[in-house]
């Protein structure tokens, strides 16, 4: 039963997920022209940053904040641990 | 010494990717000269006349049959997709241009310097996203031109970003392009999806269109018994992991010591079939 219910909740969690990123691609991949055009119809040409918004809306954030996660998980970790360990270190 | 014993093991891919150079990249683009020539055209044969948007175009503006290139762009993507169903998509292993320059800058750069996200950042939903994304703004672009879409597209377009940095090589007139702000996408595709990314092939994975299309017909196909594809078979494995570190598209994982193949990502470059000593792998016909 427990398995189970660890199946399930590991099936939804990867659908959600799944759904979350092709969601996040259409608005991305959508959106960065858009406002670029705009951009570019306002009077500044696209070859003035090369479309670097467009970069920033898509797959890079998503890149820098997965490659980034993990560390940033473990720099806490050891922040919080050091924490702890000087704040039991005063009160002993 | 990696980088080598790679070239050495898989030449007959490397010559492929080379032929694509000179089949698809201008000045020599031998392949859509050939075309354009049969054709009758005048037009400069470059990577651009293989856009997978402009049928969007010229079903906009409603004279799709006056169009130069037409045949050239119809035979290519006919070609891609058709091969794609039947024999994996060996376009983007063995002759694409755009994603085999990234694979090949990867591969002299230490692993420990790339970003592998295979397990974190699931590629098959985001391309699928991006690829909805590309037909909607093609569609955008064909039927309301005022938007002005149409040519920023290419500033997207990695194909399109390759084309002009052979331009730049090639021709002086094109030299302005290095000076412009584009080198920041071609830094985005080169550099973050290529050199520093573990298979060098970012774009592939998470931005291509024509590459997303033609894993779907591939996942299609591949659970049809008279099309080939690349099997692994389990009962020599020793899971010693060397298929999914030399795979340049994420398509091979281990689940509960069982090795998969996800066809949304593999491009059926047989890398894996070369690398494995148990011999594990093999590309045929028959159903998985």
């Amino acid at each position: 039963m427990k398995s189970t219910l660890t199946t399930l909740k590991n099936n939804l969690r990867q659908r959600t997920g799944m759904i979350l990123l092709f969601s996040y691609g259409i608005i991305a991949g959508t959106s960065a022209p858009i406002l670029l055009s705009r951009c570019a119809t306002g009077g500044s040409s696209c070859t003035t940053c090369g479309g670097a918004c467009g970069l920033a809306l898509g797959i890079v954030p998503l890149v820098l904040f997965f490659t980034t996660k993990s560390r940033a998980k473990k720099v806490g970790q050891n922040i919080l641990s050091m924490v702890r360990k000087t704040g039991r270190e005063k009160v002993e | 010494m990696k980088f080598w014993s790679a070239l050495k093991r898989h030449k007959w891919r490397y010559l492929a990717i080379i032929a694509g150079f000179a089949l698809f990249v201008y000045p020599s683009a031998l392949l859509i000269r050939a075309g354009y020539f049969l054709q009758g055209s005048t037009a400069m044969p470059d990577l651009h006349k293989t856009c997978f948007r402009m049928p969007f175009d010229w079903i906009a503006s409603g004279n799709f049959a006056t169009f130069d290139g037409r045949f050239v762009l119809i035979g290519f993507l006919g070609a891609v997709l058709g091969t794609s169903f039947l024999f994996g998509p060996l376009f983007c292993g063995w002759l694409c241009p755009v994603g085999s320059s990234t694979e090949l800058l990867s591969k002299p750069m230490p692993n420990k310097f790339k970003i592998n996200l295979s397990r974190k950042l699931n590629p098959s939903a985001l391309r699928y996203g991006f690829l909805g994304a590309f037909v909607l703004v093609s569609v955008l672009a064909a039927f309301a031109p005022s938007l002005g879409l149409a040519s920023i597209c290419c500033r997207y377009c990695a194909s399109s970003q390759l084309q002009n940095l052979v331009n730049g090589i090639f021709s002086p007139g094109a030299l302005s392009y290095w000076h412009s702000g584009g080198i920041m996408v071609i830094g985005g595709w080169l550099l973050i999806g290529g050199v520093f990314w573990q298979g060098g092939r970012g774009w592939c994975l998470y931005g291509c269109p024509l590459g997303a299309v033609s894993n779907g017909l591939h996942t299609i196909g591949s659970k049809l018994g008279f099309t080939y594809k690349v099997k692994h078979d389990g009962s020599n494995c020793t899971q010693c992991g060397k298929c999914e570190q030399v795979c340049p598209s994420w398509a091979i994982y281990r689940n509960e010591d069982v090795v998969k193949i996800n066809r949304s990502t593999c491009t059926a470059c047989l890398e894996c079939l070369k690398v494995c000593d148990s011999n594990c792998y093999s590309y045929k016909r028959g159903k998985v």
